[in-house]
């Protein structure tokens, strides 16, 4: 029995591959002389095709990229609320960490007052040069401290060490302060800072505002070619996972002018498909210039999933917009 | 300035660097390398898609927490399936705990609700009535299996892990994981005795 058993388990393994060499030509050696064996070993063959019947390796693209989504809106939501100082560190190839480094840190400050300034309040009154220098006074008065300017907002002051005897004191804090930076909408560094304040940055005002500047240089064709891809990735990534309606919004309005390449057709028609909101819907249908589509497999993508809206999308207007579409192309 | 691109193909290890420094964006880029696998096998072994997507949040979620303390001794993808068998054994599934918060016995709706479902997945036509029954099944037997054998069936029959790679994700003597897969053979073959003489 014990002998009979130890044979079927065997066979199970030569079954899946799992025997080494001489194993599975012993077993198989004896496959060719024992009539009961070969038949067990022809069942397990049957039940391993006909358990593949229940092959579930069919995942549905769309279904993925709305889970990724999902997912990706949960993990923002218990995103540790890190500094910006961290943030900017991070962007900057600095890396994160606890020790306070004031070169980097004033370095990141000084970029995230480019970027306060430049997205809130706009571009134009920044003249200083360089993306990367340190901390600017633009008051032109010594830094009070060493290290800073006198009207810079420190915030979240955390005292991480002290010793009384002898003064010794380290310590961390978030600290804001007016710089002016000479930068230039040419210059991929900056187009970069603005791609990373769009999917990066917790204010979504200022992810708003970084749409909307990328969609005023986008309608330029503004972006040089290396940085291209990065604005572009950027914005399908905002329309896909921000949790912001409004920059959403404003980021499929700039992946407009990216149309007809595939991933930001992809990134529209999946809002199309799967969106709830009627405004995303619409929008995406107005971000859907059929005119660019010459190509044949983008343009079928788009005329069948404007055709699904047509007839089962839920809510009216998107199917009589979704039609109307459809008629223009078809004039 | 660093940023990802996938003109470069940054590698697993850069990307979990950048990652682990709170770049998000490189954790989305490891997370499209690899969850189309992770929900196969959530899918493979759970067999209804809401439970597989639970446990596709879960499987990201723990890698997100736990980025932090990910050394790169090990491969990620190695690191994210244990994680996957990991939470794959301890889910409980939506039925099972709608079953125990309700005390009302309606898991015939939600099988009911699981087949309409897999039918959907699976682009199955009203013609392959009979495929959808052998799929149906199938997926009966894998339910007696226990969470182990299951799993060990699922990974190497569906996803084509090596026995030997299945010990390492499960943190088991490959010697246990052969007599799963012996275990759940034996018994998947009790359960389809008359679909296998049919075959």
């Amino acid at each position: 029995m014990e002998r009979q058993k130890h044979v079927q388990n065997e066979l199970i393994l030569l079954l899946y591959e799992e025997l080494d060499d001489t194993a599975a030509k012993s077993v198989r050696r004896h496959l060719s002389t024992c009539t009961g064996c070969r038949a067990y070993f022809e069942e397990l063959q049957r039940l391993h095709r006909t358990t593949h019947a229940l092959q579930t390796s069919v995942v549905d693209d769309d279904a993925l990229l709305v889970l990724r989504r999902d997912l990706m809106r949960q993990i923002r939501k218990e995103r540790p609320q890190e500094s910006l100082i961290d943030r900017l560190l991070t962007v900057a190839g600095f890396g994160s960490g606890p020790v306070w480094r004031p070169v980097a840190v004033l370095s990141a400050v000084a970029a995230i007052a480019f970027l306060a300034g430049f997205l809130i309040v706009g571009g134009d009154a920044y003249v200083l040069p360089g993306l990367h220098q340190a901390a600017y006074d633009p008051y032109g008065g010594a830094p009070s401290s060493g290290l800073m300017s006198q009207d810079a907002q420190i915030t979240n002051l955390r005292i991480i060490a002290q010793d009384q005897s002898s003064g010794d004191i380290e310590f961390e804090f978030e600290a804001v302060m007016p710089v002016y930076i000479k930068g230039n909408m040419h210059d991929p560094d900056v187009q970069a800072v603005l791609a990373k304040a769009l999917v990066s940055s917790q204010n979504p005002g200022i992810r708003l505002r970084a749409a909307n500047v990328i969609g005023e240089r986008s309608q330029q064709n503004d972006f040089v070619d290396g940085t291209r891809r990065v604005i572009k990735e950027s914005l399908i990534s905002a329309v896909l996972y921000d949790e912001n309606r409004g920059v959403r919004l404003e980021a499929m309005k700039a992946l407009r002018d990216f149309l007809p390449d595939s991933a930001a057709t992809s990134a529209i028609l999946l809002v199309l498909k799967t969106e709830t909101n009627v405004a995303m819907k619409i929008a995406a249908i107005n971000s859907l210039d059929l005119a660019k589509f010459t190509e044949a497999p983008s343009r079928q993508l788009l005329l069948d999933a404007l055709r699904e809206r047509s007839v089962l999308d839920e809510n009216n207007y998107i199917r009589i917009r979704a039609t109307s579409a459809l008629q223009e192309v078809q004039q | 300035m660093m940023i990802v691109s996938s003109t470069l193909k940054p590698s697993d290890g850069e990307l979990i660097q950048l990652a682990q420094a709170g770049n998000l964006s490189a954790f989305e880029q490891l997370v499209q390398r690899y969850d189309r696998r992770v929900l196969t096998i959530a899918a493979s072994y759970v067999h209804s898609s809401d439970d597989a997507k639970d446990i596709y949040q879960e499987v990201f979620l723990r890698v997100y927490r736990s980025l932090g303390k990910f050394e790169s001794r090990s491969e990620f993808s190695t690191w994210l399936y244990r994680i996957t068998t990991n939470v794959c054994l301890s889910h409980r599934s939506r039925a099972k705990r709608h079953q125990h918060e309700s005390l009302a016995g309606e898991t015939d709706e939600e099988d009911g609700a699981y087949h309409a479902e897999r039918a959907v997945a699976e682009r199955t036509t009203d013609g392959d009535v009979h495929r959808r029954e052998i799929t149906e099944r199938v997926a009966g037997a894998l339910k007696v299996l226990s969470p182990r054998q299951r799993l060990v069936f699922t990974l190497r029959h569906y996803e084509g892990f090596k026995l030997r790679e299945i010990a390492d994700l499960m943190n088991v003597a490959e010697g246990s994981v052969k007599k799963y897969l012996f275990e759940a053979t034996t018994r998947m073959r009790g359960e389809l005795t008359d679909l296998i003489e049919e075959a």
